[in-house]
């Protein structure tokens, strides 16, 4: 999507603004999203990346309004002028699934196994919106054909275990927009399906943010995936925001250290065959005692002494963001750049 | 050779084939099909997971075998190891027919192809220590001292980057890597020639997946160890093989080395395939070219198994099976309507 369209189709739908994310175990606490503000506005995507534990599942947990009860949520998560932080389970529930969209990994983990298909993707509608039953069905059958079920009506009659994984997940996706949601928040929506059915999940939802306007949150350890089909990228390491721009910004010149060496140990198809592959050192740190400093700088090549004294602050550049007192720099970026596709 | 297999008679032309050696292992024809299951109502069609196909390995070389999931790729795996009988065809282990071995023979044979596994944590035992997991396959083997196999566990764990305090560990306490490398120690352990890697880094985050693949390249050439890689994922593919084989339900569509077949391939599958492959490249991705997903492998279609989906089926493509054609050196693929010439027989 283009820069001129963010700005015409008016302010941000979902704003966060320091949110904080612990979760209490029974003998620690594990800060896993920490002080955390992102903006997304209609028909835009914003693609979440980060290794394993950097806490971007948790942040999507949070915006879907999903966190488990032992976790607390700080700071502000707004959708349109409603504030969610501090909501009820009950508020709660009729904000998901009308307001806001749902996509997790696992389709079986949000499908019911013992309850025909037609039912289960007309349901928010029944439950929310009142519909009737036969007018549920209906608007579930046009929803499927429009996720690209093939023969959606004699879908609705199925179980979900008739059906294939990509065929689940286009269920799922069925049921998280029959509301038409103004927000979708996918947590690796994809990373189980094979490559050519991610391809036509990923157009699906490009298609339909576009159609109806849909802000998207994408969280996904697939820098291809971000590449290809978000506008902006979130750079998350350690609970924190390591980085933030466009996404031609943050592949082309990152500035944080951390994104550089992401984008460092990624394969592309223009990779040398066999060349030795950039890799970073150490793993992600334990989020029950985070560091007081930043917490990259002892996996980091650049790290300084006054790296492990504060948090640091945040430099700008438009939109583009970054927390790292040894910025690459923005000429001599060491991304590799790729080919065009 | 049936219609459809592929013979990879490239192999001699390979340029890390040894001349006179024969293949560690090959496969001739060789079909695997399991017993259809009737809980959705079809009752008991057999599905081909493995429908006549011929492969060699060259020794101390890497090929690597791509499709989606259901493709048969990794049946295809575990029959190069031996975890699978085929139901057709024949394999065989430096030239020597598996079915006329003695078990004893077979078995010796058989510590010459490891497997490691997607996912390390279900495939190490969680209730031995990792220099227990290390050391069993030489236990197995018998005929070598308590002390010779401590050294050897020693040495392997080292050249994985475990150290020795970790080794009286238990999987659970290690990283979703380290267990790879742990894996990658145990198949190492009887001083194999191939290790068949069946998606060895897709459940790994993308810094550690690359400490693998460094680790992999570099015990292959300390080694001289033939990987055989099944994988999804074309970039790790194109990256780290010598000769790469698409296959679709059961069959091999094409095969070439791995610059020319991504570059330009023949078929129509593997440019779908490419296609459809996320690359970490700025812009909005490829126009999706495939649509839809396989088919059952109980039913598979008629002539070309790919017309179903392919945007350039005619009627030919229904009625006739196509065969194997050359592309070019080493490069080979089973289309009507090639993307390319084919070269003249």
């Amino acid at each position: 999507m283009s820069e001129e369209k963010v700005q015409a189709s008016g302010g941000p739908v979902l704003r966060v603004s320091g949110l904080d994310v612990d979760i209490r175990l029974p003998h620690s606490v594990v800060h896993a999203v920490q002080d955390v503000s992102l903006e997304v506005s209609r028909g835009e995507t914003v693609g979440i990346v980060g290794e394993s534990g950097c806490g971007k599942s948790t942040l999507g947990l949070a915006l879907a309004g999903l966190l488990p009860p032992e976790a607390v949520a700080r700071g502000s998560i707004k959708l349109g002028d409603r504030e969610l932080v501090g909501l009820r389970e009950r508020q709660l529930r009729a904000i998901r699934g009308t307001e806001v969209g749902i996509v997790f990994q696992d389709p079986m983990t949000s499908l019911n196994p013992t309850k025909r298909i037609g039912a289960q993707v007309g349901e928010a509608l029944r439950l929310q919106r009142g519909a009737s039953k036969s007018a549920a069905l209906e608007a579930a059958a046009d929803m499927l054909d429009r996720v690209g079920l093939p023969r959606p009506r004699e879908q609705l009659s199925r179980f979900p275990h008739e059906l294939s994984g990509g065929m689940r997940q286009r269920v799922v996706i069925a049921a998280a927009l029959i509301c038409e949601p103004g927000v979708l928040v996918a947590d690796e929506p994809t990373t189980a399906l094979d490559v050519t059915t991610q391809a036509q999940i990923l157009e699906l939802f490009d298609r339909l943010s576009d159609e109806l306007g849909m802000a998207t949150l994408l969280v996904t350890h697939d820098m291809g995936v971000v590449a290809g089909h978000a506008d902006r990228v979130f750079v998350m390491y350690a609970g924190r925001e390591a980085e933030a721009g466009g996404t031609q910004t943050i592949f082309d010149s990152p500035r944080h250290r951390y994104t550089g060496a992401l984008l460092g140990s990624v394969l592309r198809m223009e990779t040398p065959h066999r060349s030795r592959l950039g890799t970073i050192p150490g793993r992600p740190p334990d989020l029950t005692a985070p560091a007081a400093g930043c917490s990259f700088a002892p996996r980091c090549e650049a790290a300084s002494d006054d790296c492990a004294a504060a948090p640091p602050a945040a430099s700008a550049d438009g939109n583009h963001r970054w927390s790292c007192l040894h910025p690459l720099d923005s000429e001599t970026a060491q991304a590799p750049s790729g080919g065009t596709r | 050779m049936s219609s459809g297999g592929t013979a990879m008679n490239d192999t001699a032309s390979h340029p890390t084939a040894a001349a006179a050696e024969p293949p560690l292992i090959e496969l001739v024809n060789v079909s695997k099909h399991y017993r259809g299951s009737s809980l959705i109502g079809q009752a008991d069609a057999p599905v081909l997971a493995v429908a006549g196909v011929d492969l060699a390995v060259p020794p101390a070389s890497t090929v690597g075998i791509v499709g989606e999931s259901g493709c048969g790729k990794s049946t295809l795996g575990r029959l190069v190891v031996g975890l699978e009988k085929p139901t057709g065809g024949e394999v065989r282990l430096r030239g020597k027919r598996v079915a006329d071995m003695g078990r004893g023979e077979r078995r010796t044979s058989r510590r010459d192809i490891q497997m490691m596994f997607q996912d390390p944590y279900a495939a190490l035992n969680p209730r031995m220590t990792l220099d227990r997991i290390i050391e069993e396959p030489l236990r197995a083997l018998g005929g070598i001292s308590r002390a010779d196999r401590r050294a050897r566990v020693r040495r392997l764990a080292d050249e994985v980057g475990i150290s020795a305090a970790q080794l009286s560990r238990y999987p659970r306490e290690l990283s979703g890597g380290q267990r790879q490398r742990v894996g990658l120690a145990r198949a190492l352990a009887t001083n194999p020639a191939l290790i068949v890697a069946d998606e060895p880094v897709s459940a790994l985050d993308v810094s550690v997946r690359s400490q693998i693949l460094n680790l992999m390249a570099s015990l292959q050439a300390e080694h001289h160890i033939g990987y055989l890689m099944i994988s999804h994922d074309l970039t790790v593919i194109h990256y780290f093989t010598d000769h790469v084989i698409v296959m679709y339900l059961g069959k091999f569509v094409e095969s070439g080395p791995p610059e020319e077949l991504f570059r330009a391939p023949a078929h129509h599958y593997t440019r779908a395939l490419i296609d459809a492959a996320p690359n970490p490249v700025p812009g909005r991705a490829a126009a999706v070219t495939v649509r839809g997903e396989l088919p059952s492998a109980a039913a598979p279609p008629s002539g070309c198994r790919f017309r179903t989906r392919c945007l350039a089926a005619q009627d030919l493509c229904a009625e006739k099976e196509p065969v194997m054609r050359a592309f070019g050196p080493g490069h080979q693929a089973a289309c009507h309507y090639p993307l390319k010439e084919a070269v003249p027989a």
